[in-house]
């Protein structure tokens, strides 16, 4: 344990939600990392209502991939209209992702030693998100190469019809990604951690939130 | 009524300090009683810490939560139909773990949590 006060960080959604899930995710072992400093008292983490909506949208994304790909057989579209549209998956779907939800949410506010929230009543000025576009234009992102995959069982596809069987796709830091970065400087965060390699293309100045992409 | 050797000793030191008794004491019989209440006294709160320290280590620590804290942590747990905690808890050392892998019954297969949140920034 540390003698001094903790300082306070910001985790990105990423990081929250993959020390949730535990081994199920793939970077498990970065976010464990961190929580265990933070269980040193190293750090204390700050969360705020952004990261708390982003967390909700993507474990009903998950729960979502996770059910479409239980399906058992190979069901045509029109099967799985009839399943997206009925409401025993509906159901199942907003049921799951609110225990999942629910749970990271219990035990995080009881937790008053190494979790802190947004004040309430916070308002952030104009110049905030002003100094995102700044950001965004000085970001120089890169062009990937990504091949087609079935998102049930994960296998490679190719095109039917033009036998493609890649696309090109840009990729950097997006205006989520700044919002989330300048709402922990308006936090008072010191350091901002992201699993998230795009992030390191971020010009942040010196005096600013530090941004530690968490990288095997 | 009966009093402890080490209150004994104390009270006695005490009222020989403050000179209200020394007079009845012989003067060779003072030196001796004020190294035994000092011996007294060092032992004792040797055993002071040492219980102290024990105490800690072995009971859960309770935390009053900030009012404006608590209002934030109440607001967010009935949002989501939990029941509300109350300002004064008891301080868990081990809460952090325990969120570590509460969600895993969500996959039996490996997940990719930074690839999807890319994808739904980018969408």
């Amino acid at each position: 344990m540390t003698d001094s006060a903790p300082v306070r960080i910001y985790p990105d959604t990423n990081i929250l939600v993959s020390y949730s899930l535990g081994d199920s995710d793939e970077n498990f072992e970065l976010a464990e990392k961190l929580f265990e400093e933070v269980q040193n008292n190293k750090y204390k983490i700050v969360v705020s209502n952004f990261t708390l909506m982003e967390t909700l949208h993507a474990l009903r994304t998950i729960v979502t991939k996770m059910k479409y790909q239980e399906l058992a057989n190979s069901p045509s579209q029109g099967d799985l209209i009839q399943i997206a549209n009925s409401k025993p998956f509906e159901e199942t779907v907003h049921k799951d992702s609110m225990k999942a939800f629910s749970t990271i949410i219990d035990k995080i506010t009881k937790d008053t030693q190494h979790f802190s929230f947004e004040p309430d009543g916070l308002t952030y000025p104009n110049e905030t998100f002003a100094a995102g576009l700044p950001l965004l234009l000085a970001t120089k992102g890169s062009f990937r190469v990504y091949r087609f995959r079935c998102q049930k069982c994960n296998s490679y596809l190719k095109c039917s019809s033009c036998r493609v069987d890649s696309e090109i796709v840009y990729k950097e830091a997006n205006a989520p990604d700044l919002v989330q970065l300048l709402i922990s400087e308006r936090l008072g965060c010191k350091l901002f951690f992201t699993m998230d390699k795009y992030f390191a293309n971020i010009p942040i100045k010196d005096g600013r939130v530090k941004i530690e992409v968490l990288a095997k | 009524m009966s009093l402890e050797p080490q209150k004994l000793f104390s009270r006695l030191w005490s009222s020989i300090r403050e000179g209200l008794i020394s007079t009845f004491f012989p003067s060779d019989l003072l030196h001796p009683i004020e190294k035994a209440a000092q011996y007294i006294s060092t032992k004792f709160e040797q055993n002071v810490i040492l219980e102290t320290d024990m105490i800690l280590k072995q009971t859960t620590l309770k935390t009053i939560i900030g009012p404006e804290d608590h209002c934030q942590r109440l607001y967010l747990r009935s949002l989501t139909g939990l029941p509300a905690i109350p300002r004064t808890i008891n301080e868990n050392p081990g809460s952090v773990t325990d969120l570590k892998g509460c969600l895993s019954w969500i996959s039996k297969g490996k997940i990719d949590v930074t690839g999807l949140i890319r994808e739904i920034r980018d969408s």
